[in-house]
This record gives structure tokens, sequence and C-alpha cells, in this order.
């Protein structure tokens, strides 16, 4: 995920801001890390370098 | 998005991927029917369900939300910036997103308007939305009902008519600009009011 995406991106389920965290980067993108929704409580991964912002139920 | 029959792109998104090489002159045909209506794409344009980046990569359609993971690996691999999402819960800012692809998605929702809503949410004001899609009892709606590759997917799809998706899109804010019905495939050019 470029991090030229973060801008537009929002959680899904209440369209809030989301908090990025990279686990690891290369010179061209974000390979793993996850972007968190406060409101929702709800932390979605970026995996291979893919952000997975389905809807889903709060982390326990 | 994909909701019907998600875990059939999962289970087979090569065989998907494949009937473009396999069918290139629909394929192109499809293609350049969409490029005449959809606006030069910027930064800021979507492909929504954008598959495997058939048509977005071509196009220059640099962002694609797609809910199917193996999807969304191959768009990645053909330099799309793709998010696992889906169109009824876009995870996209309001108001971020200067025009809006949305091909061959809407067979496979079980809600078109709250989709279109979404969509309408995202755009820009006086955005563009440019769908396409396969029409009901349409030739291909007929053949591929009848055989194999695409009717897999399409198989387990619901379909309409042009006037039923200009009727979706009317209901949730949408001007029709310019409708493309020929060979059982329409597109239709829409702007966010």
């Amino acid at each position: 995920m470029k991090r030229s995406l973060l801008p537009i991106l929002c959680c899904p389920t209440c369209k809030g801001d989301l908090v990025l965290s990279v686990v690891e980067e290369d010179e061209s993108e974000i390979l793993e890390g996850s972007l968190y929704c406060s409101a929702c409580g709800v932390s979605y991964p970026i995996t291979e370098g893919i952000p997975d912002l389905l809807p889903r139920k709060k982390n326990i | 998005m994909k909701t019907v029959s998600g875990d059939v792109f999962e289970r087979y998104a090569d065989d998907y991927d494949r009937w473009f090489d396999e069918h290139q002159e629909e394929y192109l045909a499809e293609l350049s029917r969409i490029r005449q209506v959809l606006p030069a794409p910027d930064s800021r344009s979507i492909e929504v369900g954008v598959g495997s980046g058939r048509f977005a990569a071509p196009m220059g359609v640099r962002i694609g939300v797609e809910p199917s993971r193996a999807l969304c690996r191959m768009a990645h691999q053909r330099g799309i910036g793709v998010i696992r999402g889906r169109v009824e819960d876009l995870p996209i800012r309001t108001l971020s997103c200067s025009s809006v692809l949305f091909v061959t998605v809407i067979c496979f929702l079980d809600d078109p308007r709250a989709a279109f809503r979404e969509i309408h949410r995202i755009l820009s004001q006086e955005g563009f939305l440019v769908i396409a899609f396969i029409e009901r009892e349409g030739k291909i709606h007929r053949k591929y009902l009848m055989d194999g590759g695409k009717g897999r997917f399409l198989s387990r799809a619901r379909f309409y008519s042009q006037e039923e998706v200009c009727a979706f899109l009317s209901d949730t804010g949408f001007d029709v600009k310019k409708g493309d019905s020929r060979a059982g495939f329409c597109v239709i050019a829409a702007q966010k009011i």
C-alpha cells in the first residue's frame, strides 16, 4: 500500500480516521502493518501490501 | 460487490482472469467502449470491484477496491493500489474520488441501491460514475448461461435492464449523461448531482 493512498482511506463502518502502524515497508510501499479505528476498536491488517478493510467486529 | 458469489471468485480467480486472455476480442471491445465515456483518469479515480485489474490497469485507473483476496493480489501485481473492501461499506472518505469505474459488478450485488449510495458518497461534487454491465436477456447473458468459462460466475448473478439501472442511478442522486447498449453489454456514464 502506497502512503499516498492513506488520505482517502477511512473505517468502512464508522467512516472515521484510521491510524497507521508500519511493520515492514520498502522503497515503494507499506508491505505489512495495520490501520486502526479507535472509534470502533478495530485493527485492519495490511498484508503483502494490501490493506484489508472489509468490515469486521471489534478486536477482543 | 461480489457478495452473491464471493467464494467463487476466491476459488476460481485464475479462471476468471484467464477469460480475458481467451476472449481478447470481446474484452478489448468492452474496454474500448468504456474508454469512450470515462473521463481521463487522475490520481483520485477509482475502480470499485476492480477484480484482477483488467480494466483499471489499461485505463490508467490507479486505485481499486475488491472483496476477493485472490483478485486483490492479481490487481496489486498489475500495479493497482488495491484495497480489500466491499462496495456497500466503502473504506473511502466522503467526496474523495473524482471518478468511479464500476464494471460487471452490479449483477453480484444483493442491494444495488446501497452500492450506488456509497459510490455517490465518495464522489466529489459533479464527479462521474461509469457503470458497465451485462444486460438481462441480452446476447452475453443468454450465451454464458449456456456454456462454461464466464458462465461459472455469471450463472449465479442477477441481471438488470438498462432502464432498471438508470432508475437505480436516478433514485440515488445521479444524472444519466450517456447510455450505450450494444451486443448485450451496456455502458452508462452518470454524473453526481
